[in-house]
């Protein structure tokens, strides 16, 4: 058994360290959260079926750890749907207008566009992760596997993010191009 | 989705992983890498934070898998062997020297240690105890 967690370990603890930090817990409590996931995995591993993949199995345990732990925590991040189509309307109109965010100072695109993104990230925490992976560079794969879903609905997922980002940050960058 | 905004999201999406279409829309490619370069400075600040995934917490976790009983079944525990070495040594000799619990758990033996070894003296077992002990040491 050694050997396999062994084995495990080194191909997945860091990236599920990375993922636990960037979800929003600090570096103890992600230390504590990925103790507990490979306990999990080797208690599951007798009743793991063998359906599907094995990666898509151990990262489904390390999301349900980290939930479990924020939820003890009373920490659990904002529910997404709690935003629905009306709702993102209305802060479409008012994130989008070039006015209503000339009133802080920017200095820069770039300064602009991380203000925007930081906003985004208060509402959006798990819509502004799956942006920084995907400039990580990750496969849509490996995003699926991060979040939970197939790689056609990770597709789908990442549009619905460059839609969603776009109000916070155009005004940024459409004085310049035009 | 049309096709159009499909290529579009696609566009972005590259130049937003760092792959940019220099032949692209000059507008999604600064906004992607604008975004980019954002994320990146975010990433930088969040990887300051992220633990290093070395021998301190796979040592935890292999001590708390021993301790919920998920250790190698392989491997005999030699910490319980002496344990149980010990305790027989002194049940044998408390035994040999009590007539009364002589007579009351003479039918509890059976044991191979109960019945074969008769050594009578506690330094004699503390010194193979001891000897054990040090065997789980090295071994472990």
């Amino acid at each position: 058994m050694d050997a396999g967690v062994k084995a495990l370990y080194k191909t997945a603890a860091q990236p599920m360290l990375a993922f636990f930090v960037y979800k929003g817990i600090s570096a103890d409590e992600s230390k504590d959260v990925l103790q507990e996931t490979f306990i999990k995995i080797v208690r599951g591993a007798s009743t793991f079926s063998g359906d599907g993949a094995a990666k898509a199995w151990i990262w489904q345990i390390a999301r349900n750890c980290l939930i479990d732990h924020q939820r003890k925590k009373g920490s659990v991040a904002i529910n997404e749907t709690a935003v629905n189509d009306d709702h993102w309307e209305a802060l479409e109109q008012t994130t989008a207008d070039p006015n209503a965010s000339s009133c802080v100072p920017i200095g820069s695109i770039d300064e602009c566009v991380s203000a925007g993104l930081d906003a985004f990230n208060r509402l959006e925490p798990e819509r502004a992760f799956v942006l920084m992976l995907q400039m990580d560079g990750l496969s849509i794969e490996e995003i699926g596997l991060r979040i939970g879903r197939t790689m056609a609905a990770t597709k789908e997922y990442l549009s619905q993010c460059k839609k969603k980002v776009q109000p916070f940050i155009a005004h940024c960058t459409e004085l310049l191009v035009s | 989705m049309t096709h159009a905004s499909e290529n579009e999201d696609e566009h972005w999406l590259k130049a937003l992983a760092g792959n940019p279409d220099p032949g692209g829309d000059p507008k999604i490619n600064l906004q992607a890498e604008s975004l980019r370069r954002a994320l990146q400075a975010r990433k930088r600040l969040l990887d300051t934070e992220v633990p290093i995934a070395d021998a301190g917490p796979y040592q935890e976790i292999l001590f708390r898998l021993r301790r919920e009983n998920f250790s190698n079944s392989e491997q005999p525990d030699y910490g319980a062997m002496a344990a149980a070495s010990v305790w027989r040594g002194a049940r044998q000799y408390r035994l040999e020297n009590d007539e009364d619990l002589q007579a009351k758990t003479a039918t509890n033996r059976g044991s191979w240690l109960d019945y074969k070894i008769t050594w009578g003296s506690p330094l004699l077992w503390a010194l193979v105890a001891a000897i054990v002990l040090a065997v789980w040491f090295a071994l472990t």
